[in-house]
């Protein structure tokens, strides 16, 4: 069902595109990540004004009393948060359904890139009837457009890199190759996370979005090292377009990026 | 109870690492083994290690390398000729060792991506296709003569005959070669490297990729596309003599076809099994046999019709007549094509249990060997 939900429509989406543009699987992936983000734009919108309405709630000075108020009553402290949550018009799963329902398309959006780029038998054994011609018999008023199953094998080559293989540039004069890539992932990650991250009065949090400032740049800049390089123009693609969505939502905040050190907020 | 909440995250981080690795193909079986039978010996490629084993008991005569290289992964069949079999693996290397002692002669590792398809050793040559969109001509030395550039990767073996060398390649294309050629046909590198300009003697469009080794009986080249579309080509021209697809309902077809004296027998990933008369490419049977599951590897002929296996496991013979004959079922998938060996059949099923079965025709196993990791 997985398959024949997501993943096959997924795939044959990207192959349409492929075909479109001329038979280019690098931009294909940009292109086919930018429209499944613009179709998944209403939820995240709708996800970070909640966790917003959320983060605002924290600093309350009402829900500041209630708590202070209820702390040693952990019932009654969740009875006054629902009220709180009723009144203030907050609804605490609109945060998270939006997640549950991207969660799956972004999954099939990463899943249906690796198995396009099959490059090797089982890979090209598996991908081979998942692609239908459908698309091309809807779209069968646009000139030119292929069979599908003749598009196989995919041209790999984007700009200097093979999709199917991690990327490195070689310049010459050094004797090994550089991941750039890698280095533009893990950077777009780092401004994503710090772009978008706020300060809490809870110095717990802080720290602990503090660390995932660190380490998850770090992770993905591996992931781009270690992975294909299509994946790492998906990675590349997301952070860009993740970092454009914020600012357009105004959800972003430039002095995050060199943040002063709260003495008061560390005290407390 | 800070470094525990960052020891935590550390944790979390890390297991969402190997979630999304685990979505990727690494680390993960790209292939299956491959075989070559040559009477008494078997000669396999199975990722980490390449082996020669007495097909007369099952017993490992040499493995190559003598310790397993987990970064190494080689799937092509290995071919044997001259004194050495030769096998690529998935680091562009190609490798020839003595074929008696597996001992290694030479190393060719002027390719820069994966060796998929075997070799062919003809006319004291080597030619390896690559999927770096290159074919390699070597000598038995392993001495680069010089490449050829096509459009796409190639994962099939060449063939040949006394009148030339035929690859067919993933970039939809049949080329044909003379087996010697002038050297104002090649262009000349820097390096020494000679590649050949497009002066083939023929090519032929077949519309489609090829993942299916052709093969070639008496001047005419049998080959299957992936879209399901099988060809017989005259070698002499490339002109195509008849081609079917079943009115379009041939599934992809990965096995090499099996070329008896006036049939040709060839299966599908649907698991259909069909015969066409060999000169006119006329279906035989009203209807395809149905085998219920995928078949990927080339069929074997034998006296009483061709053993196909299936990804379910099971080996069945099927005569010319269409009346099939279950001969064993392995319960795991066998994609690597069949070969005989006397009057056994031999499977490589690739699972944890053994890497190489002989079965007697009657379906009962006489050995099966299993390296030792």
């Amino acid at each position: 069902m997985w398959e024949s939900l997501i993943i096959e429509p997924f795939i044959n989406a990207l192959l349409f595109i492929y075909d479109l543009i001329g038979e280019n699987f690098g931009l294909a992936i940009i292109l086919f990540t930018i429209i499944i983000k613009l179709v998944t734009w209403p939820l995240m919108s709708k996800q970070i004004k909640s966790s917003k309405a959320m983060q605002d709630m924290q600093s309350d000075p009402d829900w500041v009393a209630i708590q202070k108020k209820y702390k040693n009553d952990k019932d009654k402290l969740a009875q006054e948060q629902m009220s709180f949550y009723k009144e203030k018009g907050i609804s605490p799963f609109a945060s998270c359904l939006p997640t549950l329902f991207q969660f799956p398309v972004i999954i099939g959006l990463y899943q249906s890139i690796i198995q396009t780029m099959g490059n090797a038998p089982l890979q090209m054994l598996n991908l081979i009837p998942k692609i239908s011609p459908w698309l091309k018999d809807v779209f069968s008023f646009i000139p030119g457009l292929q069979e599908p199953i003749s598009l196989i094998p995919l041209n790999s080559q984007f700009l200097w890199m093979d999709i199917g293989q991690p990327e490195r540039i070689f310049i010459p004069g050094i004797s090994f190759g550089i991941p750039l890539l890698a280095v533009i992932v893990a950077l777009t990650s780092f401004l994503q996370t710090k772009l978008i991250s706020t300060s809490s009065a809870d110095s717990q949090s802080n720290q602990m979005s503090g660390m995932m400032n660190i380490y998850m740049p770090m992770l993905m800049g591996w992931f781009a090292y270690s992975l294909a390089s299509g994946l790492a123009l998906y990675f590349l693609t997301s952070n860009l377009f993740s970092i454009i969505q914020y600012a357009a939502l105004g959800r972003f905040d430039f002095k995050n990026l060199f943040p002063k050190k709260n003495v008061e907020v560390v005290k407390k | 109870m800070m470094k525990k909440k960052n020891i935590q995250i550390a944790l979390l981080i890390t297991m969402l690492a190997f979630l999304i690795s685990g979505c990727t193909s690494a680390g993960a079986a790209s292939s299956w083994p491959g075989v070559t039978i040559i009477e008494n010996t078997g000669y396999v490629s199975n990722g980490a290690q390449t082996f020669a084993v007495d097909l007369k008991n099952g017993s490992l005569i040499w493995k190559y390398p003598a310790e397993a290289e987990r970064a190494r992964q080689a799937f092509s069949a290995p071919k044997v000729g001259e004194g050495i079999a030769v096998f690529g693996d998935y680091n562009g290397a190609l490798i020839a060792v003595d074929a008696e002692n597996g001992t290694k002669q030479w190393e060719f590792s002027g390719a820069k991506d994966r060796y998929i398809g075997s070799i062919v050793l003809a006319d004291g040559m080597i030619y390896a296709p690559n999927t770096d969109h290159y074919y390699y001509a070597l000598d038995t030395e392993g001495s680069l003569q010089w490449k050829f550039k096509t459009e796409g990767p190639n994962w099939t073996t060449p063939v040949s005959d006394a009148d030339g060398i035929y690859f067919a390649s993933m970039d939809h294309t049949l080329y044909a070669f003379e087996h010697t050629f002038l050297s104002a046909s090649m262009d000349i590198a820097e390096d020494g490297s000679k590649t050949l300009r497009t002066d083939v003697k023929w090519t032929l469009d077949l519309g489609m990729a090829v993942v299916a080794d052709p093969v070639l009986v008496d001047g005419v080249i049998f080959v299957a596309t992936i879209e399901g579309k099988l060809y017989a080509v005259d070698a002499a021209n490339g002109s195509t003599i008849w081609s079917f697809n079943n009115s379009g309902n041939l599934g992809s077809v990965w096995g090499t076809p099996v070329v008896g004296d006036s049939i040709v027998y060839f299966a599908d990933v649907d698991g259909s099994v069909y015969t066409v008369d060999k000169e006119t490419g006329k279906q035989l049977w009203p209807s395809a046999f149905s085998a219920g599951s995928k078949i990927v590897g080339g069929g074997v002929l034998t006296s009483d019709g061709v053993i196909f296996a299936t990804e379910d496991g099971k080996l069945f013979l099927i005569n010319s007549e269409k009346e099939p004959k279950t001969i064993s079922n392995f319960e795991k998938a066998i994609f690597s094509p069949l070969g005989i060996s006397g009057e056994n059949i031999i499977a490589a099923p690739a699972n944890e249990d053994a890497l190489l079965t002989a079965i007697d025709p009657n379906g009962f196993e006489i050995w099966s060997f299993l390296p030792i990791k």
